[in-house]
């Protein structure tokens, strides 16, 4: 994890970036981020961030944690996970009725119909828990009273703003700035 | 002036140090016997303490000063929230409770912010019932100088903590605090810490020679013994209900009910209410005991 601090003197910098460096490295998240930018004006005053997450941060789909093969018509799924077994016959259900979905063995679930585009269905959304947590971890970081003002979320990362003044246009400014200096064609 | 110590040593003969102690005009506190040790927390003028010290000596015990034992210090924070606490007001406090001071955390209701930073009357009101206060604040030196503007007014020993090193205007600061993600027990940190105790104790000294200048007609901690005494409060050591003040005291009874027993209490033939000012305090319902300075006490006789 790539921590970027900027705006304020490079003692505030350097307390900022060692907070959330340590924040992040007491919850864990640490891994999952690529980069921060944390971009203080404390004379409007306001921080902009930036995070991108990194590229192994993925939710898990079907093909992750089971095999798929058909049989007699149907669907056979073999579950090489085991605390995805709740998860799968839930989404299964969700999306093609539960009278459908049949757990046949412990890790044995046959669906009903033969479906393509089986293996890429989405049993747990990884990067939603990610991003949470990150936000979580962030109001921490951020000083307190200053209110969301701008954020924008994209597939690997989001950038905002927080202040305690209302919005301006030199908000959207720094938040393209920052989404341009993630070089992820980021457009706010 | 009276002044807390505290004796550490072996149960065996501890009561000859309790004897002298009295003797010598101290007060004995509290007393914790811990299996074959025994702490004893006394106040006493600090004169006769090389006499004290050296029988402690003899008795392989050892006489420690606690600066802040009669003391009812404010750790400040902007708010309760998880941004400021527990590191650092938690550290603070905790690190002043091992020299004797009884610690209260006060979270302010808008104390975070540069623009709608504010601390109500009621707030300070609250604060300055306090001996002393530690405002602990973050990490932007501009806002820091904004904050220590409004706390100007205050006159109790105060201190002003943040992240940078130094802010040029600012009396009373320590850096290198600011917002922390864990806990201060690195060397430096500890180092900071003793800064905060070091500058404290100074400004402390001061409070304590003003008022040696004119003294109280008696002691707290004589006072503090009066009120357990005659009102049956016994304390334990989970909670503390006669709570010392460099100027008085604080009772942890309800206002309306027992300020007039407070007031009827009797110290050298005359009652609290005559040589005290008795009122209701800020921070929940509790008594506020203030001493009234000896001249003034003779001035209103004449």
């Amino acid at each position: 994890m790539e921590v970027v601090v900027r705006g304020g003197s490079p003692e505030e910098n350097g307390h900022l970036k060692k907070l959330t460096e340590d924040t992040f490295k007491e919850l864990a998240l640490g891994k999952k981020l690529e980069r921060i930018i944390l971009v203080s004006d404390i004379g409007i005053p306001a921080i902009y961030l930036g995070c991108r997450f990194k590229r192994d941060v993925q939710p898990v789909v079907l093909s992750d944690i089971a095999r798929i093969r058909e049989q007699g018509g149907e669907t056979r799924l073999q579950i090489t996970e085991e605390r995805y077994y709740d998860e799968v016959i839930s989404v299964l259900g969700k999306r093609y009725g539960v009278e459908s979905v049949v757990q046949d063995e412990r890790n044995i679930i046959f669906v009903k119909g033969i479906f393509p585009d089986l293996e890429k269905m989405v049993v747990y959304d990884f990067t939603e828990e990610v991003r949470e947590h990150i936000i979580d971890a962030l109001w921490h970081i951020l000083p307190e009273g200053f209110k969301v003002r701008r954020f924008v979320h994209f597939e690997d990362g989001f950038v905002g703003t927080v202040s305690d003044v209302p919005t301006i246009r030199e908000f959207d400014i720094q938040m393209q700035a920052i989404a341009d200096e993630m070089g992820a064609g980021w457009h706010v | 002036m009276f002044k807390m110590f505290v004796f550490k040593g072996g149960i065996y003969r501890h009561d000859e140090i309790v004897d002298l102690i009295e003797d010598l005009g101290g007060i004995v506190m509290q007393k914790t016997p811990m299996q074959t040790e025994v702490d004893v927390v006394f106040a006493m003028p600090e004169y006769d303490l090389p006499y004290l010290r050296e029988r402690a000596k003899r008795l392989k015990g050892e006489i420690l000063d606690i600066p802040f034992g009669d003391m009812e210090i404010a750790i400040v924070a902007p708010s309760l929230s998880r941004h400021h606490l527990p590191h650092p007001v938690c550290d603070i406090s905790e690190f002043l409770r091992r020299y004797g001071a009884t610690t209260n955390i006060v979270g302010l209701a808008r104390g975070y912010g540069k623009t709608i930073f504010q601390i109500s009357d009621k707030e300070r009101h609250m604060i300055g019932e306090h001996d002393a206060a530690i405002f602990s604040f973050g990490i932007y030196g501009e806002c820091i100088l904004l904050k220590a503007k409004a706390l100007a007014s205050f006159t109790l020993p105060h201190i002003i903590c943040g992240g940078p090193a130094d802010i040029e205007g600012v009396d009373h600061y320590i850096g290198n605090m600011g917002r922390k993600a864990s806990r201060m027990r690195s060397a430096e940190d500890i180092a900071t810490l003793e800064e905060v105790k070091r500058l404290l104790q100074e400004q402390v000294e001061e409070r304590r020679k003003e008022i040696g200048k004119d003294p109280y007609i008696f002691p707290p901690p004589y006072i503090k013994r009066a009120i357990e005494d005659q009102m049956g409060i016994r304390g334990s050591l989970g909670d503390n209900p006669v709570v010392l003040h460099l100027d008085g005291l604080r009772v942890k009874l309800p206002y309306a009910t027992r300020a007039d027993d407070v007031a009827a209490v009797t110290v050298g033939g005359r009652t609290l209410g005559d040589i005290a000012r008795i009122r209701k305090s800020f921070l929940n319902d509790t008594i506020i005991v203030s001493l009234i300075p000896q001249s003034e006490l003779e001035e209103a006789n004449e």
